[in-house]
Protein backbone atom coordinates (compact mmCIF):
# COMPACT_ATOMS: atom_id res chain seq x y z
CA UNK A 1 0.00 0.00 0.00
CA UNK A 2 2.49 2.25 1.21
CA UNK A 3 4.54 1.98 -2.41
CA UNK A 4 1.51 2.00 -4.18
CA UNK A 5 1.14 5.81 -2.84
CA UNK A 6 4.61 6.84 -2.71
CA UNK A 7 3.93 6.02 -7.10
CA UNK A 8 0.70 7.92 -6.73
CA UNK A 9 2.21 10.77 -5.25
CA UNK A 10 5.29 11.04 -7.92
CA UNK A 11 2.34 10.56 -10.51
CA UNK A 12 -0.21 13.59 -8.53
CA UNK A 13 3.88 15.58 -9.11
CA UNK A 14 4.17 15.02 -12.60
CA UNK A 15 0.55 15.81 -13.12
CA UNK A 16 1.05 19.22 -10.92
CA UNK A 17 3.93 20.38 -13.03
CA UNK A 18 2.17 19.61 -16.31
CA UNK A 19 -0.72 21.71 -15.39
CA UNK A 20 1.51 24.45 -14.09
CA UNK A 21 3.35 24.42 -17.65
CA UNK A 22 0.04 24.77 -19.03
CA UNK A 23 -1.21 27.89 -17.26
CA UNK A 24 2.23 29.18 -18.45
CA UNK A 25 1.79 28.59 -21.62
CA UNK A 26 -1.82 30.07 -21.41
CA UNK A 27 -0.60 33.09 -20.04
CA UNK A 28 1.25 33.42 -23.07
CA UNK A 29 -1.51 33.23 -25.22
CA UNK A 30 -3.37 35.33 -23.28
CA UNK A 31 -0.63 37.67 -23.15
CA UNK A 32 -0.53 37.56 -27.09
CA UNK A 33 -4.13 38.13 -27.09
CA UNK A 34 -3.70 41.34 -25.35
CA UNK A 35 -0.97 42.67 -27.80
CA UNK A 36 -2.20 42.19 -30.81
CA UNK A 37 -5.86 43.39 -29.25
CA UNK A 38 -3.13 46.79 -28.74
CA UNK A 39 -0.95 46.27 -31.73
CA UNK A 40 -3.16 45.22 -34.43
CA UNK A 41 -5.50 47.28 -35.81
CA UNK A 42 -7.38 45.08 -38.59
CA UNK A 43 -7.89 42.75 -35.89
CA UNK A 44 -11.96 41.94 -35.28
CA UNK A 45 -12.70 43.44 -31.84
CA UNK A 46 -15.30 40.98 -30.36
CA UNK A 47 -13.63 37.57 -31.74
CA UNK A 48 -10.41 39.29 -29.87
CA UNK A 49 -12.14 40.31 -26.75
CA UNK A 50 -14.02 36.36 -26.89
CA UNK A 51 -10.55 35.08 -27.36
CA UNK A 52 -8.99 37.09 -24.47
CA UNK A 53 -12.32 36.30 -22.30
CA UNK A 54 -11.63 32.29 -22.91
CA UNK A 55 -8.23 32.57 -22.30
CA UNK A 56 -8.69 34.13 -18.86
CA UNK A 57 -11.38 31.79 -18.44
CA UNK A 58 -9.06 28.19 -18.70
CA UNK A 59 -6.48 30.34 -17.01
CA UNK A 60 -9.30 30.40 -14.36
CA UNK A 61 -9.84 26.86 -14.58
CA UNK A 62 -5.76 25.95 -14.30
CA UNK A 63 -5.70 27.34 -11.45
CA UNK A 64 -8.70 25.74 -9.70
CA UNK A 65 -7.18 22.34 -10.85
CA UNK A 66 -3.92 22.81 -9.42
CA UNK A 67 -5.24 24.22 -6.48
CA UNK A 68 -7.54 20.72 -5.57
CA UNK A 69 -4.86 18.39 -7.31
CA UNK A 70 -2.24 20.22 -4.55
CA UNK A 71 -5.11 19.55 -2.05
CA UNK A 72 -5.22 15.71 -3.31
CA UNK A 73 -1.25 15.21 -3.13
CA UNK A 74 -1.41 16.33 0.77
CA UNK A 75 -4.39 13.68 1.66
CA UNK A 76 -2.20 10.57 -0.36
CA UNK A 77 0.51 11.88 1.69
CA UNK A 78 -1.13 12.27 4.83
CA UNK A 79 -2.70 8.93 4.55
CA UNK A 80 0.27 7.08 4.26
CA UNK A 81 0.97 7.22 8.50
CA UNK A 82 -2.38 7.49 9.39
CA UNK A 83 -5.53 4.76 8.03
CA UNK A 84 -7.09 5.41 4.74
CA UNK A 85 -10.38 5.14 6.41
CA UNK A 86 -11.03 8.36 8.04
CA UNK A 87 -13.65 11.36 6.84
CA UNK A 88 -11.45 13.82 5.83
CA UNK A 89 -9.71 11.66 3.30
CA UNK A 90 -13.42 10.82 1.82
CA UNK A 91 -14.37 14.76 2.01
CA UNK A 92 -11.04 15.23 -0.30
CA UNK A 93 -11.77 12.42 -2.68
CA UNK A 94 -15.24 13.17 -3.52
CA UNK A 95 -14.34 16.86 -3.42
CA UNK A 96 -11.34 16.16 -6.07
CA UNK A 97 -13.79 13.88 -8.19
CA UNK A 98 -16.27 16.78 -8.52
CA UNK A 99 -13.82 18.85 -9.39
CA UNK A 100 -12.03 16.83 -12.29
CA UNK A 101 -16.09 16.75 -13.44
CA UNK A 102 -16.22 20.12 -13.42
CA UNK A 103 -13.08 20.52 -14.78
CA UNK A 104 -13.77 18.28 -17.80
CA UNK A 105 -17.33 20.02 -18.25
CA UNK A 106 -15.93 23.74 -18.63
CA UNK A 107 -12.70 22.55 -20.32
CA UNK A 108 -15.06 20.78 -22.77
CA UNK A 109 -17.32 24.10 -23.69
CA UNK A 110 -14.13 26.19 -23.54
CA UNK A 111 -12.73 24.15 -26.33
CA UNK A 112 -15.78 24.42 -28.33
CA UNK A 113 -16.05 28.18 -28.50
CA UNK A 114 -11.91 28.23 -28.82
CA UNK A 115 -12.38 26.08 -32.51
CA UNK A 116 -15.35 28.00 -33.25
CA UNK A 117 -13.58 31.74 -32.68
CA UNK A 118 -10.37 30.38 -34.34
CA UNK A 119 -12.00 28.86 -37.61
CA UNK A 120 -15.04 31.45 -37.83
CA UNK A 121 -12.87 32.55 -41.19
CA UNK A 122 -11.96 28.99 -42.41
CA UNK A 123 -14.06 28.70 -45.81
CA UNK A 124 -12.93 25.31 -46.60
CA UNK A 125 -15.24 23.79 -44.15
CA UNK A 126 -18.56 23.99 -43.15
CA UNK A 127 -19.76 25.12 -39.79
CA UNK A 128 -21.74 21.78 -39.21
CA UNK A 129 -18.49 19.60 -40.15
CA UNK A 130 -16.24 21.85 -37.49
CA UNK A 131 -18.72 21.67 -35.09
CA UNK A 132 -18.95 17.85 -35.37
CA UNK A 133 -15.32 17.61 -35.36
CA UNK A 134 -14.56 19.95 -32.88
CA UNK A 135 -17.09 17.88 -30.25
CA UNK A 136 -15.90 14.76 -31.41
CA UNK A 137 -11.83 15.89 -30.18
CA UNK A 138 -13.11 17.52 -26.94
CA UNK A 139 -15.46 14.24 -26.03
CA UNK A 140 -11.99 11.69 -26.55
CA UNK A 141 -9.77 13.98 -25.02
CA UNK A 142 -11.53 14.45 -21.74
CA UNK A 143 -13.22 11.08 -21.57
CA UNK A 144 -10.54 9.56 -19.44
CA UNK A 145 -10.21 12.32 -16.98
CA UNK A 146 -14.06 11.48 -16.65
CA UNK A 147 -13.77 8.21 -15.71
CA UNK A 148 -11.13 9.01 -13.60
CA UNK A 149 -13.38 11.26 -11.74
CA UNK A 150 -15.93 9.09 -11.50
CA UNK A 151 -13.62 6.66 -10.03
CA UNK A 152 -12.43 8.95 -7.45
CA UNK A 153 -16.29 8.85 -6.47
CA UNK A 154 -16.42 5.91 -6.43
CA UNK A 155 -13.48 5.54 -4.01
CA UNK A 156 -15.08 8.25 -1.90
CA UNK A 157 -18.05 6.27 -1.24
CA UNK A 158 -16.00 3.25 -0.48
CA UNK A 159 -14.16 5.38 2.30
CA UNK A 160 -16.98 6.28 3.61
CA UNK A 161 -18.41 2.87 4.26
CA UNK A 162 -15.02 2.01 5.17
CA UNK A 163 -14.96 4.46 7.69
CA UNK A 164 -17.95 3.44 8.73
CA UNK A 165 -16.69 -0.21 9.30
CA UNK A 166 -14.12 0.48 10.82
CA UNK A 167 -16.11 3.01 13.55
CA UNK A 168 -18.02 -0.27 14.23
CA UNK A 169 -15.32 -2.83 14.44
CA UNK A 170 -13.70 0.10 17.38
CA UNK A 171 -16.13 0.14 19.04
CA UNK A 172 -17.00 -4.00 19.21
CA UNK A 173 -15.36 -4.55 23.19
CA UNK B 1 -29.62 2.77 22.97
CA UNK B 2 -32.54 1.17 25.21
CA UNK B 3 -29.67 -2.44 25.57
CA UNK B 4 -28.41 -0.73 29.22
CA UNK B 5 -25.05 -2.08 30.47
CA UNK B 6 -25.50 -2.83 33.65
CA UNK B 7 -20.76 -3.60 34.26
CA UNK B 8 -20.56 -1.25 37.00
CA UNK B 9 -23.67 -2.54 39.09
CA UNK B 10 -22.36 -5.97 39.30
CA UNK B 11 -18.42 -4.82 39.82
CA UNK B 12 -19.91 -2.95 42.81
CA UNK B 13 -21.59 -6.41 44.03
CA UNK B 14 -18.94 -8.24 43.80
CA UNK B 15 -16.37 -5.08 45.19
CA UNK B 16 -14.28 -5.15 42.14
CA UNK B 17 -12.07 -2.28 40.34
CA UNK B 18 -12.51 -2.03 36.65
CA UNK B 19 -8.92 -2.07 36.43
CA UNK B 20 -8.70 -5.35 38.17
CA UNK B 21 -11.93 -6.66 35.93
CA UNK B 22 -9.86 -5.70 32.63
CA UNK B 23 -6.95 -7.13 33.71
CA UNK B 24 -8.93 -10.65 34.13
CA UNK B 25 -10.90 -10.62 31.01
CA UNK B 26 -7.71 -9.29 28.76
CA UNK B 27 -9.13 -6.20 27.52
CA UNK B 28 -7.60 -2.29 28.43
CA UNK B 29 -9.26 -0.21 30.81
CA UNK B 30 -10.37 2.17 27.98
CA UNK B 31 -12.10 -0.69 25.97
CA UNK B 32 -13.92 -1.37 29.79
CA UNK B 33 -14.73 2.24 30.02
CA UNK B 34 -16.59 2.35 26.51
CA UNK B 35 -18.60 -0.54 27.89
CA UNK B 36 -19.29 0.74 30.61
CA UNK B 37 -20.81 3.66 29.46
CA UNK B 38 -22.93 2.71 26.64
CA UNK B 39 -20.50 3.60 24.35
CA UNK B 40 -19.77 0.24 22.25
CA UNK B 41 -21.85 -0.76 19.25
CA UNK B 42 -21.07 -4.28 19.57
CA UNK B 43 -19.56 -6.78 22.52
CA UNK B 44 -18.09 -10.18 21.27
CA UNK B 45 -19.78 -13.59 23.09
CA UNK B 46 -16.08 -13.94 23.70
CA UNK B 47 -15.42 -10.93 26.23
CA UNK B 48 -19.48 -11.43 27.50
CA UNK B 49 -18.31 -14.94 28.63
CA UNK B 50 -14.74 -13.86 30.60
CA UNK B 51 -17.29 -10.92 32.08
CA UNK B 52 -19.46 -13.67 33.21
CA UNK B 53 -16.58 -15.71 34.30
CA UNK B 54 -14.65 -13.29 35.69
CA UNK B 55 -17.45 -12.18 37.95
CA UNK B 56 -19.80 -15.11 38.23
CA UNK B 57 -23.02 -14.27 37.06
CA UNK B 58 -25.65 -14.87 34.04
CA UNK B 59 -25.55 -12.16 30.25
CA UNK B 60 -28.64 -11.09 31.84
CA UNK B 61 -27.14 -9.85 34.38
CA UNK B 62 -25.25 -7.24 32.92
CA UNK B 63 -27.40 -6.41 29.86
CA UNK B 64 -31.25 -5.07 30.45
CA UNK B 65 -33.19 -3.87 27.38
CA UNK B 66 -35.45 -0.53 28.64
CA UNK B 67 -37.69 1.20 26.26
Amino acid sequence: MNKLQSILNVLISVWIIGIFLKLLKEVGVLYKHIHSRIFDPNIISITSYSLILVSLAFICLLIYMLWHLRKFKKVVKKSKNTSLFNNSNHKAFHSVGMAFIYYTAARFIIRIVEFMLSNVDDSQQSIAYQFGRNIGEGVSNHFPLLIVALFLLIIAELIKDGYQLKKENDLTI
Amino acid sequence: MPIIVNLDVMLARRKMKSKDLAEIIGITTANLSILKSGKAKAIRFSTLEAICMALDCQPSDLLEYQE
